[in-house]
């Protein structure tokens, strides 16, 4: 079994939790499922970032949005559930506008990349870890970037707060 | 020495122009009293002034043609400076002038006291005299013009002083515009001048002139003389433009004497004697000046005989004295000119002012027929009147002979030269003194000899008199809406008192009049509206005014009296090379002419011959009385040959215009309204309905796309998706 | 990402593209798909995440479900960032004192970084202005909130 091969099953193992993830995402009327099944896709995403040489990507994946955003968002759906019972209906009625709409562009997303010739060619490069590169240039050639998302992210921080805090 | 001179010079007119201000903006804060004492102090300072400037000059500390100017205004090439000019007859006539008005300003605090627009009167003659003091000073035409309109716009404002009433109206506008006739030829006169020689300054002229520095053909020397003489026939009321002056008499006395003697008519003989260089360089010119001085002294003289009003009798004689003047300027008689200038300045304003005196003592009653008797009763004024009158009519020792007889000798002395025309106005010169010295007695007898005829019932031709009974109607509507029109009902407010004294004098205005009315037309036989009281002496301010200028119209003559000191006059004034000689035989004969005409003049009104009072009654002597009362029909021929036509024309002119001007322009105003109309219809449906659908579109598209704004979120992004689907799709067709 | 694919489009193919081209393209396409370990594959998943995305963003009442398929939309973009990168991250650079060379640059993963910095904010702050909503109005759901309504 050829590395090719093993890249390729492990592909579908992830694209299978993707495609099943999302559409659990969407569909599902508990919120509860949803969240979990959101956590099964964005597994899957963490995977396919590992299958595409960027480990630093698939680790803080996993732990940004599987270990934090998640746990927000279903502590928020903890907080907020007792309001919205599963026995109503969880979608409004742009559901088949919808449906055909997303359908239609994403058959034409994969028109254009059926379309588009391609050229490429499969680098040995690829297959070394770049996590090293990853922060040379962080904190070098686009150290002003990543100084301007900490005062975002302290931003939506103090932002967060203020908005969820009770008005006493 | 020189600028104090000429700053003086300078004070002159500034006095009485200062006081006109001060005056003329606080008048109506200042007490009468303060607007009087002001103006009078400014003359009488004034006349300090000429007097030492006269002094300077005959003492020859300034040179004998003083001349200063400061630049005025300047355009382009033009430069209009502000210049004096101060010969001896310059400095003689400040002297003139100043006496006479600082004689007329001291009069009219006694005859104005009481009266309306106190103040403003006061004003308007310092404003007068002003204009008259800087005419005299001025060198340059410009200059001299501008005083010479001012002085117009004066004699308009104080002739019309009592505008509520019609006459006065009337004769303002008259004399405006009559003056304004002969200004006109005067300023194409100066235009005339400017263009062709550029000597328009009086001290350049006798260079210009005489010795022949600029080389004008002798018709447009004439024609320029000519133009320049009808300002001065305008001006100083001569034969063709001389209606307006008696028409004049509506005005106040004082202001009639300020006319008469110190400055409307003075200034245009000063005028012909300032421009003198151009008006002697023309035979034709010194011809027409001539015959039309002797006319203009002739006819008014002749007139003057027959007037019933005080005024008017000065009026007429003003005229006839003027007419002399012009006589002699046209026989080449300057100095006699000038004299006779001064004098008559003199002595007219004496008669006028004597005259006032005696019109306020009879509570404006102007009337000859109801005066007489008042030499008792008014000493001072009689005396004064007396002797300006016997200067006037050129009695021997009296001013007024010397400069009488020195014109008569000089229109003499010119018919001996060179003949022509000038026999014939010698002729009627001494004809006119004759005439002058007859109304001149009458108006005496009439006025001071007998008795009081204004305490007794009035005669009937003064009750029928047309003239005097549409003047009283007039008067009756002042006393009836008196109070509407600002109080002029204290002018008269004496009458009403007089006739309370009457048995059925009520308190009823109306009613009193109606019975005035009544007893003036139906029954003159009842007693008149007596006066209570009769007329007594003015007070002293009117008393020193007529003293003094009583004392100038006696003794002023000595200064030229023929056989004593005609040299020192000569010496004075003259014009071109002295000619010395005194002509014994013109200075017998006026003198017989002047006693003849007093001796006649006694015979007729104050002996009452029986010889005389048939020949008044001959059916030719009523005829010429009739053409005479009238004046010569001058005021009709003028209304209805002149006037007349003008207003046709102008109404002619009216109706062209309202029926086809005006038609025309309706014509276009119609149809820019139809075509208004039009294009207000295609505004409101085609471009306003454009701009409507334009708004309905905004609306129909409105209601399209508003519900996209449904608000909710979720709308937002299916569109969100539906434009990514559409911008898909364009690139993959394109 | 729609406008990403724009300029790739405009990039690669000069000339209009038909769907009847791509329809007939498909067949290779297919069955190249599931032997292949290329960029297609990557891109093609990744386009199904972001329309199930949008799908859910369109059609979920609560609003924590929307904020979850934003999630999914982002995390697509991101599977497309890093999948360019791994096969077109060769960059000519020319480091200090050396000759011009091609070196791997991570610059797509790095965008992600960013993309998921933002999101974490993003999901931050989101649930925060819902918790906000659903203190002031009893409700998570999207459709009560209508203010920007004209």
């Amino acid at each position: 079994m050829s590395a090719q091969t093993l890249l390729i099953i492990y592909w579908w193992i992830f694209t299978l939790a993707i495609v099943f993830g999302s559409i659990g995402t969407v569909s599902f009327r508990s919120l509860y499922h949803s969240a979990l099944s959101l956590i099964t896709a964005l597994a899957g995403v963490a995977g396919y970032f590992l299958l595409l040489n960027a480990e630093f990507l698939a680790a803080a994946q996993v732990i940004i949005y599987i270990g934090a955003v998640m746990v927000l968002v279903i502590s928020a759906v903890l907080v907020a559930q007792n309001l919205m019972g599963q026995e109503i209906t969880q979608t409004n009625r742009l559901v088949l506008p919808a449906l055909i709409g997303a359908g239609t562009l994403f058959l034409l997303m994969v028109g254009a990349v059926v379309l588009t010739g391609f050229v490429f060619e499969p680098q040995s490069y690829a297959l070394k870890s770049n996590v090293k590169q990853i922060g040379w240039s962080l904190m070098s050639t686009y150290v002003l970037p990543f100084e301007i998302a900490s005062v975002l992210l302290f931003m939506a921080l103090m932002g967060a707060i203020v908005l969820a805090r009770k008005d006493d | 020495m020189e600028g104090l001179f000429h700053s003086l010079v300078l004070l002159i007119p500034a006095l009485p122009l200062f006081s006109f201000i001060f005056i003329i903006l606080l008048g109506i804060y200042i007490k009468d009293r303060a607007s009087h004492l002001i103006a009078t102090w400014a003359m009488m300072v004034t006349i300090v002034l000429a007097l030492f400037i006269f002094y300077e000059k005959i003492t020859g500390k300034v040179t004998e043609h003083f001349v200063a100017s400061w630049e005025w205004v300047r355009v382009g090439d033009l430069s209009i400076p502000f210049a004096i000019y101060i010969d001896n007859v310059a400095s003689l006539t400040l002297v003139m002038v100043t006496i006479t008005a600082g004689m007329i300003h001291l009069f009219s605090q006694g005859y104005m006291k009481g009266q309306v627009r106190y103040s403003r009167f006061f004003a308007l003659i310092s404003l007068f005299t002003f204009a008259m003091l800087g005419a005299v000073i001025a060198d340059h035409l410009i200059n001299f013009y501008i005083f010479w309109e001012v002085m117009g716009f004066c004699s308009y404002a104080l002739i019309g002083f009592y505008f509520e009433k019609r006459s006065a109206q009337l004769a303002m506008k008259k004399a405006f515009i009559v003056t304004r006739i002969g200004d006109v030829g005067m300023l194409l006169g100066i235009v005339l001048l400017y263009f062709t020689t550029g000597t328009v300054r009086f001290s350049e002229m006798p260079s210009a002139f005489l010795q022949g520095e600029v080389s004008l053909p002798m018709s447009l020397i004439t024609a320029i003389g000519l133009l320049l003489f009808m300002g001065a026939v305008g001006k100083s009321a001569q034969f063709p433009l001389h209606v307006w002056l008696p028409d004049a008499m509506e005005g106040p006395t004082p202001v009639s004497a300020l006319i008469h003697a110190a400055t409307m008519v003075s200034a245009g003989v000063y005028f012909i004697v300032r421009i003198y260089p151009i008006i002697s360089a023309s035979e034709i010119t010194l011809l027409v000046v001539a015959v039309i001085g002797g006319i203009t002294a002739f006819i008014t003289a002749l007139v003057g005989l027959v007037m019933k009003d005080i005024k008017r009798v000065l009026a007429y004689s003003t005229m006839s004295q003027l007419g002399f003047m012009f006589l002699a300027l046209g026989s080449l008689g300057y100095s006699a000119g000038v004299f006779h200038l001064l004098n008559q300045a003199y002595f007219k304003a004496g008669l006028f002012l004597g005259a006032g005196s005696v019109i306020m003592a009879l509570h404006h009653e102007q009337d000859m027929r109801r005066m007489g008797g008042l030499k008792a009763l008014m000493p001072i004024t009689y005396v004064t009147f007396l002797a300006c009158s016997l200067s006037l009519m050129g009695i021997p020792p009296f001013s007024g002979f010397w400069s009488k007889d020195e014109v008569l000798s000089s229109v003499f002395a010119r018919a001996v030269e060179i003949g022509g025309l000038y026999p014939f106005l010698f002729v009627l010169g001494e004809l006119t003194a004759l005439i002058t010295a007859l109304y001149m007695t009458r108006l005496l007898i009439l006025s001071f000899a007998g008795t009081c005829r204004f305490v007794a019932p009035p005669p009937p031709d003064y009750l029928f008199d047309k003239e005097r009974l549409n003047r009283q109607q007039v008067e009756w509507e002042i006393k009836k809406y008196g109070k509407s029109l600002g109080g002029l009902a204290t002018l008269y407010q004496e009458e009403p008192a007089a006739s309370s004294a009457t048995p059925d004098g009520g308190g009823n205005m109306k009613l009193e009049l109606t019975k005035e009315l009544t007893s003036n037309i139906g029954s003159h036989h009842e007693s008149h509206s007596q006066p209570a009281h009769l007329p007594k002496e003015s007070p002293w301010v009117v008393c020193t005014a007529l003293i003094v200028l009583a004392f100038f119209a006696t003794f002023f003559g000595f200064i030229g009296a023929s056989p004593i000191s005609i040299h020192l006059w000569h010496k004075l004034v003259h014009f071109g090379e002295l000619h010395e000689s005194v002509n014994y035989l013109v200075l017998a004969i006026s003198t017989i002419m002047a006693f003849s005409g007093l001796v006649i003049g006694y015979l007729i009104w104050g002996l009452k011959v029986s010889f005389f009072l048939k020949a008044y009654n001959h059916p030719w002597i009523k005829a010429v009385e009739h053409v005479l009362i009238n004046k010569y029909f001058f005021d009709d021929f003028y209304e209805g040959y002149i006037v007349k036509p003008v207003v046709w024309l102008a109404k002619a002119f009216w109706a062209f215009d309202i029926r086809v001007v005006d038609m025309l322009v309706n014509v276009v105003g119609s149809g820019a309204k139809l075509f208004a109309y039009a294009y207000a219809w295609f505004d409101l449906w085609v471009v306003d309905g454009l701009v409507n659908l334009a708004g309905y579109i905004w609306l129909g598209i409105k209601w399209l796309i508003r519900p996209m704004q449904s608000g909710y979120l979720q709308h937002y992004m299916l569109l969100i998706l539906i434009w990514a689907i559409i911008l898909f799709v364009y690139r993959y067709l394109f | 990402m729609v406008l990403y694919l724009l300029i790739l489009l405009q990039e690669t193919g000069k000339e209009a593209y038909t769907i009847l081209e791509a329809v007939k393209l498909l067949p290779d396409f297919l069955h190249s798909f599931f032997i292949e370990f290329g960029p297609r594959q990557f891109f093609t998943v990744s386009a199904f995440m972001f329309c199930v995305g949008f799908y859910g963003v369109i059609v979920r009442k609560n609003a924590i479900a929307v904020l979850m398929s934003t999630e999914l939309m982002l995390n697509s973009v991101n599977v497309l960032f890093v999948a360019f990168n791994r096969w077109w991250g060769m960059k000519l650079t020319r480091a200090a004192f050396t000759s011009i060379e091609n070196v791997y640059s991570p610059v797509g993963q790095i965008f992600a970084i960013f993309v998921i910095i933002v999101a974490a904010a993003e999901a931050a702050v989101g649930l925060a202005i819902i918790l906000a909503l659903y203190r002031v109005r009893k409700s998570a759901n999207v459709e009560d909130v209508n203010l920007m309504r004209w």
